[in-house]
């Protein structure tokens, strides 16, 4: 338990130096590791295990981009800040202790909502790096950033599309059909539908700089209602 | 020619993709509002969509039929997109560049075909079934719930399997096991396990499926991932920074 409340003193620590992001990573892994055991399943169902996850995969694969960025104090700022975020939110909501119920034991699911979080958690990552761009006025650095965050949202979308299609094959194992129509999977829809627009009009160069910036930013306010909103408002498979 | 060669244009222009995305989005957003505001959308997933489009009242479902008509759309502009792509095959660009943005789409198309399938022809229906009992379908087969298992944890259920016959016809026993994620199939048809009760009775609620689109749906699904794969694979590359 003690782990739990550490690791927001932890993301908290690391605005301040940037080292101690990596003992909050190790100690959050270590809850949810914790919790997989204490639960002899994945800690992924109901709202304080996703939020945990979703705070460990935004700081984990911040990572990769933090290493090359330069001045990096923004990006690494901004990106502590969402993971302390959800963490704290995390912290806040009940933890599930109920036993799985068996429409819920599948390994299917398990890559659903692996691969939905991580894909998140790169989607957070492009809204940081747009805002970093829209703040920037260093022409160079503006296109590292949309490069940057280019990455973020096509490597987001392959986890997203991955996670869609195991989504889909669980439906089918579970419900009986691959797609069900309810507004959660609408918002699904809706969500993967912004990200293939983002990489449709980053083709055409009007669109470049601090337009797809924005899209990539605005894209991120549809993942959190399709996580938080949709799960917390609406009754769907998805509803915590 | 002319007419022909500028409808050819304006469909394969990516202009044109990115106009129906931004439409289909937003039809998205009024379903994802109108859905909980009628009850007939409790029953949406309990037939084929076009079934339950013929019942339901156009006030309620207009969204759908246009939803319908941009995703058909979308799926001329991605052919056409393709076709001209694999006929202009430039050559300054490296064929896994040219070809994984087509494999998404051919995915794309699959995953939209599965759905016109399963829309027209996709049924479902529900059997509540007592331990030993059975019931016959119109074909003259019938199906047997032989016996039901459960385990309880804290008062939930936590694991739960039937054993079911299946008799055609002509005489023969199937005996398949149905469980949460993992349903018996038979021709087919998948039997799915929902739920169990022991009192009054020890009985199985079993639903019956048949999903003619799956399996296109699972194509298309490696189809868009193979592609998508491929082009994170060289775009990353390919963004230096």
């Amino acid at each position: 338990m003690i782990l739990l409340f550490i690791q927001p003193l932890l993301y908290g620590a690391a605005l301040l130096w940037e080292k101690a992001l990596f003992a909050a990573i190790t100690v959050q892994a270590g809850y949810l590791l914790y919790r997989g055991v204490t639960l002899g399943r994945l800690p992924l169902v109901g709202l304080h295990d996703t939020l945990l996850f979703l705070s460990l995969s935004t700081a984990v694969l911040s990572i990769p981009f933090w290493v090359r960025i330069r001045p990096r104090k923004g990006f690494f700022r901004l990106t502590a800040v969402a993971s302390l975020l959800f963490s704290l939110l995390g912290m806040l909501s009940r933890p599930s202790m109920m036993p799985l119920p068996p429409v819920l034991k599948t390994f299917w699911f398990e890559l659903h909502v692996v691969l939905s979080f991580l894909s998140y958690g790169l989607f957070g990552i492009a809204a940081v790096l747009g805002v970093i761009f829209l703040l920037n006025r260093d022409a160079a650095m503006g296109r590292m950033m949309e490069s940057l965050q280019y990455r973020a949202v096509l490597t987001g979308y392959l986890l997203f599309s991955l996670s869609m299609i195991f989504g889909g094959i669980w439906a089918y194992f579970a419900w009986g059909s691959y797609w069900l129509w309810t507004p959660k999977e609408l918002w699904t829809t809706l969500l993967w539908l912004t990200y293939t627009l983002y990489l449709h009009l980053r083709f055409r160069p009007y669109w470049r700089g601090a337009r797809i910036a924005t899209i990539g930013i605005a894209g991120y306010g549809v993942v959190l209602f399709t996580y938080l909103g949709v799960g917390l408002l609406m009754k769907s498979s998805h509803s915590f | 020619m002319g007419i022909i060669k500028a409808i050819f244009n304006i469909f394969r222009s990516l202009r044109m993709a990115n106009i129906l995305l931004f439409i289909l989005m937003g039809t998205m957003v009024i379903g994802a509002i109108v859905m909980p505001l009628f009850p007939s959308y409790r029953r949406i997933n309990t037939t084929s969509l076009f079934s339950w489009l013929s019942v339901t009242p156009l006030r309620e479902t207009w969204w759908l039929y246009i939803a319908i008509l941009i995703v058909a759309l979308l799926v001329i502009n991605t052919i056409f997109c393709t076709v001209e792509a694999l006929i202009k095959k430039d050559r300054n660009r490296r064929w896994p560049l040219v070809i994984s943005p087509q494999l998404i789409h051919l995915g794309f198309a699959f995953i939209m075909l599965a759905h016109l399938l399963s829309s027209y022809m996709a049924m479902q229906g529900f059997v509540m079934l007592n331990e030993g009992g059975g019931i016959r379908f119109s074909n003259g087969d019938t199906l047997y719930l032989k016996r039901i298992e459960y385990q309880l944890q804290r008062g939930y259920i936590t694991d739960m399997k039937a054993e079911i016959a299946y008799s055609d016809n002509r005489g023969i026993t199937k005996r398949l096991i149905s469980a949460p994620n993992r349903p018996a199939f038979i021709r087919g048809t998948g039997v799915y396990l929902k739920d169990v009760e022991v009192m009054p009775a020890r009985r199985a609620l079993l639903q019956i499926s048949y999903d003619p689109g799956a399996r296109w749906a699972l194509v298309g699904g490696i189809l868009f991932i193979i592609g998508t794969t491929l082009l994170v694979i060289l775009k990353i590359r390919q963004e230096a920074v």
